[in-house]
This record gives C-alpha cells, sequence and structure tokens, in this order.
C-alpha cells in the first residue's frame, strides 16, 4: 500500500522547509567521527529525515537502511543533504533496503524506532551480521501514539485536529489516537466533519469498515476522518486504526498519558497553551521541528553524549 | 445447521446482527460480530420467548458486562454436556468443582455449568469448599468407585489450591482447568501452570486439561495436555485477520479467533473474539492469550521480506 501523493507531497515540502543545507550546522567537527546505522520505518513518507539531520550535525558518518515503501528518503538524502552526512565532503553514505547490504559495518550506534518484541530480534539480526560491534549504542524508541487535549471547537482547532489524525493516515506515532475534550463527541462531530473534507476521497481501513459496521449496529455515533474512525467507544481490541474521543477533565487524560507510560509521543494543547514535557501546539502534529524528541530523547545530545563518552 | 440457514435466521430475528451484517453491503461471507456487542446491546434472536436464562460476565462494578440472554435452558444442557460426552465419558466421570469467587456471582456461565454437571452425575460429585483442603476421606470413596474424577475449576483458584493443600488424586483423575488468570496475582504460562499444577495433585502433565469458553458462547472447546483446543462438530473455528477480520488466515498464522456456535441460534452464533489464537493442521487451535498487536502503528522499524 502506497502512501498518499497528497502526504508524499507536503512530507516532502515540510521536510525542505525544515532542513535547507545552511541550517544544519556541524555542531560538532573534533570528535571522532562515528557511524550511525539507522534502521528508518517505512509507514510514513520521510519519517527517518530527523535522524539523518542529527547524525549529520553530530558530525558523524550515517549509513541508512530504508524502508522499500518509501523512496522519497533517499531522494531527499541524495538531493539535499549531500556532502554533509559524512565527515568526508564527498563521502557517500551507505544506503539500502537490505540489512545485508550492512555486514560488516560494526556501526558505533544504531538509532531506530520500533515495537518493543521487535527489538531482540533486530539486533540479534546485527549482530549476526556484525553490523554492530560489542560496545555499540543504540537509541531504540518505542513510542506510538499521541493525544489531543481539545479545549475549543473553533475551526482552527478542528482543522489541526483533522490534520493530526488523518494525515499518513494515522501510522506516525504523532498522530492523534485520543482525543480528550471538555466537548462531547456529539458536539464536536459536525464541526470535526467540516473540517474532515481534505481527508474525504480517502477509504477506511477495512479494520474501520469492520469496526462501523460494529459501531452502526450498536447504535452508537463515529465520523470518518480520512482513513480513521473517530467515536466516543472504547477500540474493540487493541486497535491502532481506532481514534477515541473521550469528554472528560485534563487529569483524566494526564492519568492515561501516565499509563502509556513509554507508548506516548506527544501531548497537544489547542488554545490555551500549556507547558510541560511532551506538550506541543496541536497545530505542529505532523510537522515536527527539527528539535522534536522522538520518546521524548534528543537525539544529537544521546550521539554526543556517545561521542564524549569514548 | 448450515451456515446459510443460520445466516437467515440471525437476519430475520436478530436486528443488531441484521445492521452488522447490512453496513458491509455486499459481500460474499459471513461478518463475525465482535463479542464486545453482548456487552453494548442485547444480542437476542428468539422473538417474543422470553430468555430462560441470564448469563453476565464478571467484572467490577463500575465495568460493563457482557450480558447473554439465553432463551432456552435446554439447549445449553444439552450444548454443554454433549459437547463435553464428545470427548470425555461424562457417564463415568465424578466431578468436583472448585470456583471461589465465582459463587459471587449469580449469573456466571461456568457456575451454571459446574452445577449441572455435578448435581446430574455421579453422587459423588461435589463443589470443594474454598480456601480447605480436599476431604481424604471423600478421595478414599472417588478412589474406591472406579469413576475418573474430574477437578473442574477457574485456573487462578486451581493454583491457590494447588499452593496451600497440594494433595494425590487418583491415579486416574485430570484437573480441567478453565482459564480466567485476570484475578491471579502474577503472569504464568499456561505450561508453567499445568507443571505447578500436575505436582501439587501428583498427576502426568497428560491429564491437566484445559477448556475454552466464554459467557457469550453456550459451546465449549477442550485441550488435553498442552495440546490444541478441539471442539464439537457445531463449534467452529477460524483465525480472523485483525487488519481485516472479514479475512481467514491460513493455517499457522497468528490472528483473532473467530467461532461459529450453532447453538448460539438464538442469541448469535457469528462471533468474533478479542483472543489471540492460531490453528493446527488437524484443526485444532491454539489460544495465544488476549489480542494485542505489538503496536504496528507508529514510528516502527518493519523487518521487511529482504
Amino acid at each position: 500500500m502506497g502512501f498518499h501523493p497528497e502526504d508524499v507531497k507536503r512530507a516532502m515540502s515540510d521536510v525542505r522547509s525544515k532542513s535547507p543545507r545552511a541550517d544544519i550546522p556541524l555542531i560538532t567537527s573534533h570528535f571522532a567521527p562515528k557511524t550511525v546505522l539507522c534502521l528508518h520505518a517505512g509507514n510514513l513518507p520521510l519519517v527517518g529525515w530527523h535522524d539523518v539531520v542529527s547524525v549529520a550535525r553530530a558530525g558523524h558518518r550515517y549509513a541508512g537502511k530504508l524502508s522499500k515503501k518509501d523512496p522519497y528518503l533517499r531522494e531527499w538524502i541524495e538531493g539535499r543533504m549531500h556532502g554533509r552526512i559524512s565527515d568526508a565532503p564527498m563521502h557517500t553514505p551507505l544506503m539500502s533496503t537490505s540489512l545485508d547490504d550492512f555486514r560488516d559495518l560494526r556501526a558505533d550506534a544504531v538509532l531506530f524506532s520500533g515495537s518493543s518484541d521487535s527489538v531482540p530480534v533486530v539486533m540479534e539480526r546485527l549482530k549476526d551480521l556484525g553490523a554492530v560491534h560489542e560496545h555499540t549504542r543504540y537509541l531504540i524508541r518505542t513510542a506510538h501514539t499521541s493525544m489531543a487535549w481539545v479545549d475549543s471547537l473553533d475551526s482552527k482547532t478542528m482543522s489541526d485536529l483533522a490534520e493530526g489524525i488523518a494525515r499518513y493516515d494515522g501510522q506516525g506515532c504523532r498522530s492523534v489516537r485520543y482525543v480528550y475534550s471538555p466537548y462531547s463527541f456529539g458536539d464536536a462531530k459536525e464541526a470535526l466533519k467540516s473540517a474532515s473534507t481534505g481527508f474525504a476521497d480517502r477509504e477506511l481501513f477495512p479494520r474501520n469498515v469492520y469496526r462501523s459496521a460494529y459501531l452502526k449496529s450498536i447504535g452508537h455515533d463515529f465520523l470518518q476522518v480520512g482513513k480513521l474512525l473517530v467515536s466516543d467507544t472504547d477500540p474493540l481490541w487493541d486497535d491502532d486504526d481506532a481514534v477515541v474521543w473521550k469528554q472528560a477533565d485534563r487529569n483524566m487524560m494526564l492519568q492515561h498519558a501516565e499509563e502509556l507510560g513509554d507508548g506516548l509521543q506527544q501531548l497537544y494543547f489547542t488554545t490555551e497553551i500549556i507547558d510541560g514535557e511532551r506538550w506541543e501546539p496541536l497545530s505542529q502534529a505532523q510537522t515536527p521541528g527539527v528539535d522534536w524528541k522522538p520518546d521524548g530523547v534528543d537525539v544529537i545530545e544521546w550521539l554526543l553524549q556517545g561521542a564524549n563518552r569514548d | 445447521m448450515a451456515f446459510t440457514e443460520l445466516l437467515e435466521h440471525q437476519l430475520e430475528h436478530n436486528p443488531v446482527y441484521r445492521s452488522f451484517y447490512e453496513a458491509f453491503g455486499m459481500i460474499d461471507s459471513i461478518p463475525l460480530l465482535p463479542v464486545e456487542a453482548f456487552r453494548e446491546t442485547k444480542i437476542y434472536a428468539a422473538g417474543d420467548h422470553p430468555p430462560e436464562l441470564e448469563f453476565r460476565s464478571s467484572g467490577t462494578t463500575e465495568m460493563r458486562r457482557s450480558v447473554h440472554h439465553v432463551a432456552y435452558a435446554e439447549v445449553y444442557r444439552r450444548s454443554l454436556r454433549e459437547g463435553m460426552a464428545y470427548f470425555y465419558d461424562v457417564d463415568a466421570m465424578i466431578f468436583a468443582a472448585y470456583a471461589p469467587g465465582y459463587d459471587q456471582n449469580p449469573h456466571s456461565s461456568l457456575m451454571w455449568m459446574l452445577r449441572d454437571l455435578v448435581e446430574n452425575s455421579h453422587p459423588l460429585s461435589r463443589f470443594l469448599i474454598p480456601g480447605l483442603p480436599i476431604d481424604p476421606a471423600w478421595l478414599d470413596h472417588v478412589r474406591a468407585s472406579g469413576k475418573t474424577l474430574m477437578l473442574f475449576g477457574a485456573a487462578f483458584g486451581l493454583l491457590d489450591l494447588a499452593e496451600k493443600h497440594p494433595v494425590a488424586l487418583p491415579e486416574s483423575a485430570i484437573i480441567m482447568e478453565t482459564g480466567g488468570m485476570k484475578t491471579y496475582r502474577r503472569e504464568i504460562s499456561r505450561h508453567d501452570m499445568h507443571r505447578i499444577l500436575a505436582e501439587a495433585f501428583s498427576l502426568p502433565l497428560g491429564q491437566i486439561h484445559s477448556e475454552y469458553g466464554m459467557t457469550e458462547l453456550l459451546s465449549q472447546a477442550y485441550a488435553a495436555g498442552l495440546g490444541g483446543f478441539r471442539t464439537p462438530p457445531w463449534l467452529h473455528v477460524s483465525i480472523r485477520d485483525p487488519k481485516d477480520p472479514l479475512r481467514e488466515l491460513p493455517v499457522g498464522d497468528e490472528g483473532l479467533i473467530g467461532l461459529i456456535d450453532e447453538n448460539n441460534l438464538h442469541s448469535c452464533p457469528f462471533l468474533l473474539t478479542g483472543d489471540k489464537g492460531r490453528l493446527h493442521p488437524d484443526g485444532s487451535f491454539d489460544v495465544l492469550g488476549r489480542y494485542n498487536p505489538t503496536q504496528l502503528r507508529g514510528c516502527n522499524f518493519i523487518m521487511e521480506e529482504e
């Protein structure tokens, strides 16, 4: 299943605006450069761009296991980053969609995002290939979901919410899966529906077709937003494509956030600005800045700590 | 009964299932209704006939519990007895039931089942008293009877009994655990649970059996030892793709357990559970716990086929 063309266009434009070559200073060049192997997911276009920029800014050598689903990352790296990804200006970064091509790489650090279940499998595979060595450091990100506090139903907020839910078909860890609000789903439905027209050409995921039939049969209301389904009913099984609207206060949201633990990526605010760890404006849900922290970890800082330690 | 007849009955008598089915438009398969529907609304397909039984799942007061309105008690009685007789010589058995906690739920389908088994079998069949050791004199009588003892109970209760009051059961005894680990104080695998029960009651591992059933279902599946669960001919199992539950998965693949229970004609026979399972080539199946995808959404690294 390929990406929606509008999502690709949006990702290219967003990443381009955030990473012009002049804006990617090498933070350090006095450490011996390390080889950093980035294992890129293919769940949304250009999803690995932030890791690439971070490796470049830390002055390390980049090697990237790309996803076959995402040819755009390679295109972007080759087109815009060449010469900044390694210590040598003309060095061509090692990129491949096959892990076998990283045999004997002996990377000093590995960055990847994935489910906790996949971690041992991936690490074992890398060891078997000699892609890592015994002192290799790993930055493993497992967050997979985000929540929004929606304290207004104005058109800007609803538009941001529709974007937060449906952009990239809701497949990013920054995508909104839980909406907490003083308003009920019934209060918000029409406003959200009006704000979602830009995603009207997208068909529900098969699982959501099923869910919509189920919700209809038990008389529960729902709304299609792109490929996703929003309702105030809890997911059937631990359903990753369900977006749940909860009418509750912010404390309930924070309690839920705590329960999600490491699975939580971001908390978004809308009209009232909220300071705190992991809080960001909802309008930035799908347009993270170069400084965003996957799983709350500053990638550059993590890479530099490694350099200092050695 | 053919699936098409079951379907016709549902479309005619079960408004919830009809709405569910029609929401798919034209399809060439029978969609399975998520069992959660029993928590949300009344699932009933027996017209004006009032339900003779009402089963409710266990849970705390603030939890919404599943309610299964059973039109005919006799259908459940026959289902459980004939289902068990399909795999066991029920007439040659003495039943002992140990279900602490379940007795506080007057609408428990498990309790109804145990009561029926105990009251309608050999006179030595009985409920064991929670918290107390098994009466050795009674065990002697069971041995002397030449019958097979089946100790039936929820897993956590049996584990407590094993820990506090281990005792050698008659050599031919079978322990039937019904799952139900939610309230147990620690997580434990089925293998470890069976090992503990086997050791505590001095039985070979092969004599620790499992039952798979639920409030929403009038039929049960059974597994001997650590083998796969087997069903009577009227309970049909398939494994469904969690990403598209209309799609059946091939043997060996993990997915959601789908069930078609012909005896559920008067509620809903077509059920999709939230349990993870896997089919074996011989038609038996494994129950692998609650379905909990490895969070496939998110910035996940997915090991692609190379």
